[in-house]
């Protein structure tokens, strides 16, 4: 028997679902054009050095204090949390980027599953990140499966723009996808199940690259 | 080691002599606490200060309209065990430097304990601080915790820059340190603007961007808070093939941050002293020289 809430969890997931994501790079666009990744191998670097690491360390950890705010319909901790975002995402880019797929996530998920909890917090005057929307949207699930959600949706995204970006197949991509993902699943269990007290990661390669991006001259991606 | 003495008459069996203050074992407990102020001429001055061992205060001195104050380490540099309190204020109307003249060393631990820095900063409106020190250099085995707190009321003027080397490389280290925690705050007022955490370990992933950018990277780090037009052109200009460097605002206004990663420390000083003097222009402000560049 397959759980209710799988069919959902699968449409919200789906790279056809407009969140905007599909537009942006989260940096990776500038580093190829620095030439620091190159090609498959570079982005299976920077997955499993960078995009991985960051979702251990800060993204995973960060949702799970939103996730436990979301499923006690805690708003005013989730605003905190919200604004605390703000002053994690340095970068501009990234920090917009962050907002505006949360809120166009917020808006359709307002569609999809009215509940007047998603109501109470788009009155808010809050920034609407990605990872507390992510977990409002997912507030009914286990911690467990909304953190793999949500990496799964980063790691998805970055490879997407690899393939816009390098000379990288279809099939390659994918299997960079699967060893990525396969890599990182125990990971996520692990921090799901007791997350740091203390989140945190060094990236200020990837930080320079979206702070510069916003102002590249030629560029695909949004960020 | 124990502190053991002998009595003044030199007689009878060796009397336990405590230890002075600040010192516990092995380890030093010191702080730096300054606070500056200006006077009816219109002068900054330091209206307190107090420290202790490892760090004291040389004596002030005027550059350019602003008090420079050097923070000095005389010992070798910080030891596992060791814990600094600093605490620098700058009043409404006080213009401070503050400074270090030589690089701070974190040495190899001796055990589990790091050595432990807490600085606040504090600014208050009409008030103008420069925190330029010089570089961190974590040596092999070095375990060291930093946590910095940033509070700049609005109306206040802060220039914030850190400066973290791989090592002492010429003794081919090279992110050869044990553990590095790096905690800053950054408020406006009681809003949080800027959060980071970090913990770097060479080995592992947490050095991966640094080390793709340049293997032996010296990482820089800015915030920069104050109403005028920041230069943020120019400062996309000093990315070169030998430091990528980025700025850009945070999210209230009149707060930027600015990270670069150089490939040698010769790179991380040439860009260092062309940010430092990029914000005093679009200040504008003449710049103290401290000397060093």
């Amino acid at each position: 028997m397959l759980p209710d809430w799988l069919p959902w969890l699968l449409q919200l997931n789906d790279s056809q679902f407009p969140s905007g994501a599909y537009a942006h790079s989260f940096g990776l666009e500038d580093l190829v054009q620095r030439g620091l990744v190159r090609d498959a191998d570079g982005l299976r670097a920077f997955l499993r050095d960078q995009v991985s690491p960051a979702l251990l360390a800060l993204d995973v950890p960060m949702l799970a204090r939103a996730h436990a705010a979301a499923a006690a319909g805690h708003l005013a901790a989730l605003d905190a949390l919200d604004r605390e975002l703000d002053a994690w995402k340095l970068a501009e880019e990234l920090r917009q980027a962050s907002r505006r797929m949360g809120s166009r996530r917020l808006a359709l998920v307002r569609q999809l599953d009215p509940a007047p909890v998603l109501d109470a917090f788009a009155a808010l005057d809050s920034p609407q990140h990605l990872l507390v929307v992510a977990a409002l949207e997912m507030r009914t699930l286990p911690l467990a499966v909304a953190a793999w959600a949500v990496a799964h949706q980063a790691v998805t995204g970055s490879v997407t723009a690899a393939v816009k970006l390098l000379r990288l197949g279809q099939d390659r991509a994918q299997a960079i996808l699967r060893d990525t993902l396969v890599e990182l699943a125990p990971g996520v269990a692990a921090v799901a199940a007791a997350p740091p007290g203390d989140p945190g990661w060094f990236n200020p390669l990837l930080e320079i690259a979206s702070l510069r991006h916003a102002r590249a001259r030629e560029r695909l991606f949004i960020s | 080691m124990s502190a053991l003495g002998v009595n003044a008459a030199g007689q009878g069996a060796p009397q336990p002599v405590a230890p002075p203050a600040g010192v516990q074992g092995r380890s030093l407990h010191g702080h730096l606490r300054a606070v500056a102020a200006v006077d009816a001429g219109g002068r900054t001055f330091l209206r307190d200060q107090s420290f202790r061992a490892p760090l004291h205060l040389s004596k002030p001195h005027d550059d350019a309209g602003a008090l420079v104050v050097n923070m000095v380490s005389p010992t070798a540099g910080l030891f596992d065990g060791d814990e600094v309190d600093v605490s620098l204020v700058v009043e409404s109307g006080a213009r401070a430097v503050f400074t270090t003249p030589a690089a701070t060393r974190i040495h190899r631990a001796r055990g589990d304990r790091p050595a432990v820095v807490r600085q606040s900063l504090t600014v208050h409106a009409g008030g103008f601080a420069e925190y330029f020190p010089e570089r961190l250099i974590p040596q092999r085995g070095a375990r060291y915790r930093q946590e910095t707190t940033l509070r700049v009321e609005p109306g206040g003027t802060l220039l914030f820059f850190e400066w973290l080397a791989p090592g002492r490389v010429a003794h081919g280290e090279v992110f050869a340190f044990t553990e590095l925690h790096w905690h800053t705050d950054l408020r406006i007022g009681e809003t949080l603007v800027a959060r980071e955490r970090y913990a770097l370990r060479p080995e592992g992933p947490s050095l991966a961007g640094v080390r793709l950018a340049f293997p032996e990277g010296h990482y820089l780090g800015g915030f920069i808070v104050g109403d005028f037009p920041f230069p943020r052109e120019e400062i996309d200009r000093l990315d070169d093939p030998d430091a990528a460097v980025g700025a850009g605002p945070l999210a209230v206004p009149g707060v930027w941050t600015i990270k670069a990663l150089c490939r040698d420390s010769l790179s991380a000083r040439r860009t260092l002293g062309a940010l430092r003097a990029l914000v005093y222009q679009a200040l504008p402000r003449v710049m103290p020289a401290l000397r060093r560049f």
